[in-house]
């Protein structure tokens, strides 16, 4: 029992070590955000990791914070930083129905 | 004390029910033996994606413009009523005929003073659940995109505040309006939000496929069958035409010889997005030739063979889910069989009578 909650306290460690601060990760699944809503600080990045079998094409035209990944193989991950506060709309070009919101702080 | 015959018999008897017992489990597992290989080779037929392709129970109205039989009646009337252009000679329903499944048959819509469009007249079908309207998705409702063929100058080409003097000068209309929208003046918005609702309500009934997918193995024939297992698989034509409507309400470049920049023109910086349109549904496909936002191909069997060479013309915008897909003719058949499946018989479609 000891043992097994030392195995999960030194995963998360491992998880949290991994992760740099200041940086979430969000991935596409099923055409799918997997958070539809984020808030996050200034300077703060997100890594857009596409888990689909298909190609998504993330961008936002939301001032202050405008960015295109352009057309992104599944596996493929970027990390994009936010660097003005505010709403940013996420989208992907592709797939429309696919939208996700991230307020900078 | 029992006797040896007495221990004999009792012996005896044990045996034959451990017996009985041995050959009842025996039977037993034969019997779901059995079951399983007829599960895997013969009868019934794998549906993959299944739950992905249940058909939805409600249609989803918005609550800013609910539902009633009243607002229903009022939507269809001025659908299909040809005062709402310039010349009163064409309707919302001259280009989506619902005798062609809500399209026009024709490669490229007609419209003001018989002059052709760009682009082939898109069906109504099921937009309830669509998420941006028109080719390039230049609409972000059916609220929103009601009113632009009635404006635009090459469609029906009428002045939108001429259109609600015209319709409130017809008595009947006023009547209609009046319980359709209590409270709510003849305005541009109002015959938008009738037109919208009404298009809501325009939802393809249920097809053979729709019938094997729930069940009834014999309600496609087995061509179909394995066409739809292409379909999902080597075709691969689920990463863009899935969900019930067999659509993903995306943007594509698939590849065709079309100048027409399409999505590209609302996303210019997008560089997928040049030469992008919507994915149609394809429900009732069958009955929608000619096909593509150009109508460039006559038939289904030409629309798989493009897609089986991987598209036409091969730029930087073209997706990359369009490549060879190396089909066999006895595939493209299959393919075809299930295409046709997906078409339902559904009723006549009332034409109202138009107020005076």
């Amino acid at each position: 029992m000891v043992r097994a909650v030392s195995l999960i306290f030194f995963a998360c460690f491992v998880a949290a070590a991994a992760a740099p601060m200041g940086q979430q990760t969000v991935t596409q699944k099923n055409k799918a955000f997997s958070a539809e809503q984020i808030t996050i600080k200034k300077g703060d990045s997100i890594v857009f990791k596409n888990d689909d079998d298909v190609t998504h094409n993330v961008f936002s035209n939301s001032k202050g914070n405008e960015f295109n990944l352009k057309a992104q193989a599944p596996g493929a991950e970027v990390p994009i930083a936010f660097k003005s506060e505010g709403v940013v709309e996420i989208r992907c070009a592709f797939h429309p129905k696919m939208k996700m919101t991230v307020t900078v702080k | 004390m029992k006797t040896l015959a007495q221990h004999n018999s009792k012996s005896r008897f044990l045996k034959s029910c451990a017996a009985l017992v041995v050959i009842a489990l025996f039977a037993i597992g034969l019997f779901f033996k059995q079951s399983t290989v007829a599960a895997n080779t013969g009868k019934t037929e794998p549906r993959h994606n299944a739950e992905k392709y249940q058909r939805p129970r409600d249609i989803p109205y918005p609550k800013e413009n609910f539902y009633s039989s009243e607002r229903e009646l009022l939507g269809r009337t001025l659908f299909f009523d040809p005062r709402l252009s310039g010349s009163n000679w064409i309707s919302c329903a001259s280009c989506h005929n619902p005798g062609f499944s809500w399209g026009d048959g024709l490669s490229k819509g007609i419209g003001h003073g018989m002059k052709e469009l760009g682009r082939r007249t898109p069906t109504i079908l099921n937009l309830a659940w669509a998420e941006l309207l028109f080719w390039d998705g230049r609409a972000s409702s059916l609220e929103e995109q009601a009113l632009g063929p009635i404006a635009s100058a090459g469609e029906m080409n009428m002045n939108l505040d001429q259109m609600v003097g015209k319709i409130s000068s017809i008595s009947g209309y006023q009547e209609l309006f009046k319980r359709a929208y209590p409270g709510e003046s003849i305005s541009k918005e109002t015959v938008a939000k009738a037109i919208a609702l009404f298009e809501r309500g325009v939802v393809s009934g249920k097809s053979p496929f729709d019938d094997w997918i729930g069940g009834n193995d014999q309600a496609m024939s087995a061509e179909a069958r394995r066409g739809y297992a292409l379909f999902n698989e080597k075709a691969d034509c689920v990463k863009c035409h899935n969900t019930w409507r067999f659509t993903d309400d995306g943007f594509h470049d698939i590849g065709l010889t079309s100048p027409d920049n399409g999505r590209g023109n609302i996303l210019k910086e997008i560089e997928v997005m040049q030469h992008a349109f919507k994915t149609p549904t394809l429900r009732n496909v069958d009955r929608r030739a000619p096909y593509m936002h150009d109508g460039s191909l006559g038939t289904l069997e030409q629309v798989i063979e493009f897609y089986n060479k991987g598209g036409a013309v091969k730029r930087q915008s073209v997706s990359p889910e369009i490549k060879p897909l190396n089909l066999t003719d006895q595939e493209k058949h299959d393919l075809l069989a299930f295409l046709r499946a997906l078409t339902s018989v559904d009723k006549p479609v009332e034409v109202p009578s138009l107020p005076r």
